[in-house]
């Protein structure tokens, strides 16, 4: 009998001396393993134009059909991303998001990623679908350095590139870095033609 | 149409070890087709003829020398033993698919065609994994437009050639070129000569990858996010068989969906791209009854019972309704009904061409009495002989019929334009004569006296008639080709050419536009057409074919459901007609319901409308004609009903809903019901297929017709049980119902 309560007891002293896992949420806050996915960020390329090129990829891979876009055309007056397209509209619907990651893995452009908001609750439904604005980062933020904001889950999951990858199309690169995906063209759209490439404009 | 079997021999042949049987002539890669076996393609469309240009059909075909073979221009023939998956197939296409792709510029994420792109779809099954070039790509400047509604992209042409072969040769238009050779091979515009054809749109949809884009199109969706519902085009009476793209609530492209007795597998970009009617903002949404002189906002409930209030007041003399050409068979149907039944008028009609005798003989079903109706098909026109368009021009206003026109004299047809005005046909017409507006009539009537005084007529009915053809000839004795000749500046011997060959030819399709017979001076003009033809026996022969090209997708089944003063759904007479379009909009009513029409934009005085005292509206905008409504009720577009259209060739197509209905407005035949139990009628229909139940016991002409029957072709209503598939209208021996020429006065 003795013998349990001083068992019981030595545990309870061990446990006083640790440091508790909670923490005091809201004032505080836990930081996210680096495959922690959150909500989604569209990101811009360091010159501040948006990476995100409108081609719905994203929105055909998510499983929950929680991304609706509407697209459209950029013009010299009002350049948005590089290339021909942008993302006029741009809405992910967190309440149908299963945060699977399939929008980061599809898009070619690296323009979309889970980040490490966790904090989506609302008493309105119709707050929890995100428009652009609330889901593009600003303008230099782009920096991906030590702003845990970009980095993105992206870089923690992605499957190393083999060091010699058999390339469907050719990039300058020469490696797969899991950004330009297959379509080394996209974003970049009207390309000053090449003095070097046979025919020119 | 069914392939010919019965003239064409039959070949034997084996495609990667199944048996085939095709008809003499078919190329490989149809067989294979036939046979369920893919052979990727992208210069060869089945609507043209081969080409052999991109190298991408390879099959092997043993004891044949030089393999691979390219199975788009290879004819079957007996025995042929065909493999399309050995090793040298697969490593050709590899070969084909990475010279396609060595200046590919791959922006599939942001072209238009990517979804459903051949080019990534042939890479993805037949193409190599692996590129092994890897200098620089090509780069030309961003979509370069080539006419007001097309882009073009040359880094994505393949130069396969398939939009050039199809300006030139299909649609016979200036304006696409093929530039340059060898590897700098592509697309260009015609310095000298704009691509503004109306079927632009068909080299956007055949281009296999997106080098020709759409403008509309752009950048608005992807393939994957659209829902396709087959239907047909609202555009014009041809009836095209289309697929109607949708996304979430908009209409963002028709694609063809073929149909070889109707539109052969093209469009014209009317129909193509004139959906914007649909998608407007300005639709109206809520219903608006006047109120102080002002129409204001009401609910459904309060709008269908002022309407059912203020035509309940009048007494049916003083009521007249008028139709649609637009609306569904269903509905016009049942606004007849409402009108015939519930408020006891026949003032009923709608906005169409001019035809004498609007009644039909309904024992005999005589098709000798109905002028109104094309008595041969649009397919029968392939292989007509003689075309004489006698004041209609098919390219503006049922353009797809121009291609058919056109597939007619690639088929060795001699084409005649007789018209006022100059139309886009003219160049490539064997006969162009130009005549004074309003002349079309005299011009038919010529033409039959010339057929009477030289003997040329022909035919059963002819010589059933024949006994009073001299009489008939005294009738016509002033419309001697001299006289005409010298009014219309032409010369008699070419009146008298045209006379004998439309009395010679195997087939001779004569057809005018039908709104030329409003014309002053063509008042008989469908009847002097059709005496032509059952004259020179171009009723009953096969191929040919006389009568109206009408104007919009259902003005045959408005007709034909009795949207008439003087006639009830089929034709059948009545005793006490009402009064037509003209009588009631120049103040012969006091309460007029307007179900989708706009009859402000034919009156000389439009705000002569202000006088009545009730006008109802039933339309998707706020047309001229509403402006001046005491009510106005909004209703759906073809997109988002179910119904079906007659078209000019008296083919009924089910009409499917694409979409969901516009919130707040309802289709029409919804609104009758609704305004029809408020005038206790007790209609109980819950939806359009009960409507078409009913006209098929009631409407002779429609008997058999049922939804599953209209399948996703069609079926063409029957006169007697006549020989359709021919072009054949009906037995010969029928037409003479009443022993006597029947029409012209
Ligand atoms: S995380 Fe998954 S469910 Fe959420 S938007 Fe992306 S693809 Fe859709
Ligand atoms: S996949 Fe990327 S580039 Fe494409 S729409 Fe989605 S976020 Fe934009
Ligand atoms: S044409 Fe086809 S392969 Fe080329 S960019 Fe467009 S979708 Fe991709
Ligand atoms: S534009 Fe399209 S259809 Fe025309 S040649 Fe190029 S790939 Fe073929
Ligand atoms: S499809 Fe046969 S060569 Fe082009």
């Amino acid at each position: 009998m003795a013998n349990e309560i001083i068992k019981g007891l030595s545990r309870t002293l061990r446990e006083m001396g640790r440091k508790p896992t909670t923490v005091s949420y809201p004032e505080q806050h836990r930081s996210q393993p680096a495959r922690y996915r959150g909500r989604h960020v569209l990101h811009r390329y360091e010159n501040g134009l948006e990476r995100c090129v409108g081609c719905f990829l994203c929105a055909g891979a998510c499983p929950a059909d929680a991304i609706y876009i509407e697209a459209e055309e950029n013009s010299e007056a009002q350049r948005v991303s590089p290339g021909e397209r942008f993302a006029r509209v741009f809405d992910v619907n967190m309440l149908r998001c299963i945060f699977c990651g399939y929008c980061q893995q599809a898009c070619p452009t690296g323009a979309i990623t889970l980040e490490k908001e966790y904090e989506l609750a609302s008493l309105r439904p119709e707050d929890l679908i995100y428009h652009k604005e609330q889901l593009l980062e600003a303008v230099g933020e782009q920096h991906h350095g030590d702003n845990p904001a970009t980095i993105g889950s992206n870089t923690a999951w992605q499957p190393q590139p083999p060091a010699d990858p058999p390339l469907t199309i050719p990039q300058q690169r020469g490696t797969f870095d899991g950004q330009a995906a297959s379509a080394a063209a996209v974003g970049q759209g009207n390309l000053i033609p090449d003095p070097s490439s046979p025919i020119q404009d | 149409m069914s392939q010919p079997t019965n003239d064409v021999p039959m070949v034997n042949l084996t495609i990667d070890g199944r048996q085939v049987t095709v008809p003499k002539g078919t190329v490989v890669w149809k067989a294979a087709q036939l046979a369920g076996i893919e052979i990727p393609i992208y210069c060869y469309h089945p609507k043209m003829p081969p080409l052999g240009a991109c190298r991408m059909c390879f099959v092997e075909i043993e004891k044949m020398p030089k393999p691979p073979q390219t199975s788009c221009t290879t004819e079957v023939t007996e025995g042929m033993v065909v493999h399309t998956d050995t090793e040298l197939v697969k490593k050709a296409r590899q070969g084909t698919l990475e010279f396609l792709l060595i200046n590919h510029p791959l922006d599939c994420p942001i072209c238009d065609k990517g979804g459903e792109c051949e080019l990534q779809d042939f890479t993805l099954r037949y193409g190599p994994g692996a590129s092994r070039f890897d200098l620089k790509k090509r780069h030309f400047q961003k979509p370069i437009p080539v006419s007001e509604n097309v882009l073009l992209d040359r880094e994505r042409c393949i130069a396969c050639q398939r939009c050039v072969r199809f300006t030139q040769d299909i649609a016979r238009e200036p304006g696409l070129i093929m530039e340059e050779r060898g590897f700098r091979t592509m697309v260009g515009v015609d310095p000298n000569a704009p691509f503004d054809s109306i079927f632009s749109g068909n080299t956007v949809e055949m281009c296999p990858v997106g080098a020709l884009t759409a403008k509309s199109y752009r950048f608005m969706t992807r393939p994957w996010e659209l829902r396709r519902t087959p239907s047909v085009c609202p555009g014009c009476a041809v009836g095209c068989n289309v697929r109607v793209d949708v996304r979430v609530d908009r209409v963002l492209r028709l694609m063809s969906r073929t149909n070889d007795a109707i539109d052969d597998g093209w469009l014209c970009d009317r129909g193509r791209w004139g959906y914007a009617a649909v998608n407007d903002p300005d639709r109206l949404r809520v219903p608006l009854v006047r109120k102080n002189g002002e129409l204001r906002e009401v609910t459904w409930d309060e709008a269908l019972d002022a309407v059912a209030q203020r035509l309940r007041t009048l007494s049916p003399a003083q009521i007249g309704g008028i139709g649609s050409t637009h609306t569904t068979n269903e509905e016009a149907y049942l606004f007849q009904k409402i009108l015939r039944d519930g408020l006891k008028t026949n003032n009923i009609d709608h906005f169409h061409g001019v035809f004498p005798a609007a009644s039909m003989n309904a024992s005999s079903g005589a098709t000798g009495a109905m002028p109104w109706v094309f008595t041969g098909t649009i397919a029968g026109l392939d292989h007509a002989q003689e075309i004489i368009l006698l004041g209609a021009d098919p390219y503006q206003q049922q353009p797809v019929l121009d291609l058919r026109i056109k597939k007619a004299l690639r088929n060795g047809a001699r084409l005649t334009v007789i018209s006022a005005e100059p139309s886009r046909i003219d160049r490539i017409a064997h006969r162009v004569m130009r005549i004074k507006s309003g002349g079309e009539a005299a011009i038919a009537r010529t033409l039959t006296q010339v057929v009477v005084a030289e003997h040329l007529w022909r035919g059963t009915f002819a010589e059933v008639n024949e006994t009073q053809l001299a009489r008939y000839g005294e009738r016509l004795k002033d419309y001697t080709p001299e006289r005409i000749a010298i009014a219309f500046g032409l010369e008699a011997e070419d009146l008298r050419t045209v006379a004998r060959t439309i009395a010679g030819a195997h087939g001779a399709v004569i057809v005018y536009d039908e709104m030329t017979t409003r014309t002053t001076g063509n008042e008989t003009l469908a009847a002097d057409v059709l005496d032509l033809g059952l004259l020179t026996d171009n009723v009953t022969q096969p191929n040919a074919g006389v009568g109206p090209l009408f104007s919009d997708a259902n003005s045959l089944g408005a007709r034909d459901m009795g949207v008439l003063p003087d006639v009830a759904p089929g034709y059948r007479a009545l005793a006490k007609p009402g009064l037509d379009y003209a009588a009631m909009l120049g103040g012969g009513v006091r309460g007029l319901w307007v179900m989708g029409a706009d009859p402000a934009r034919h009156m000389s005085d439009p705000a002569a409308l202000a006088k009545l005292e009730t006008l109802v509206v039933q339309d998707m905008r706020l047309t001229a004609t509403a402006q001046y409504a005491h009510v106005v009720l909004p209703a759906l577009s073809y997109a988002e009903k179910t119904g079906s259209f007659t078209n000019l060739e008296r083919c009924v197509q089910a009409v499917r809903r694409a979409m969901p209905p516009l919130p707040g407005a309802r289709a029409d035949w919804e609104i009758l019901r609704a305004v029809g139990n408020r005038l206790g009628l007790n209609w109980t229909y819950r939806s359009p297929s009960d409507i078409t139940k009913e006209i098929a016991t009631s409407v002779p002409l429609y008997a058999d017709l049922t939804r599953e029957a209209l399948g996703s072709q069609g079926q063409r209503w029957n006169f007697a049980g006549g020989r359709e598939a021919d072009g054949v209208l009906s037995d010969g021996g029928q037409l003479p119902a009443n022993g006597s020429l029947p029409l012209s006065h």
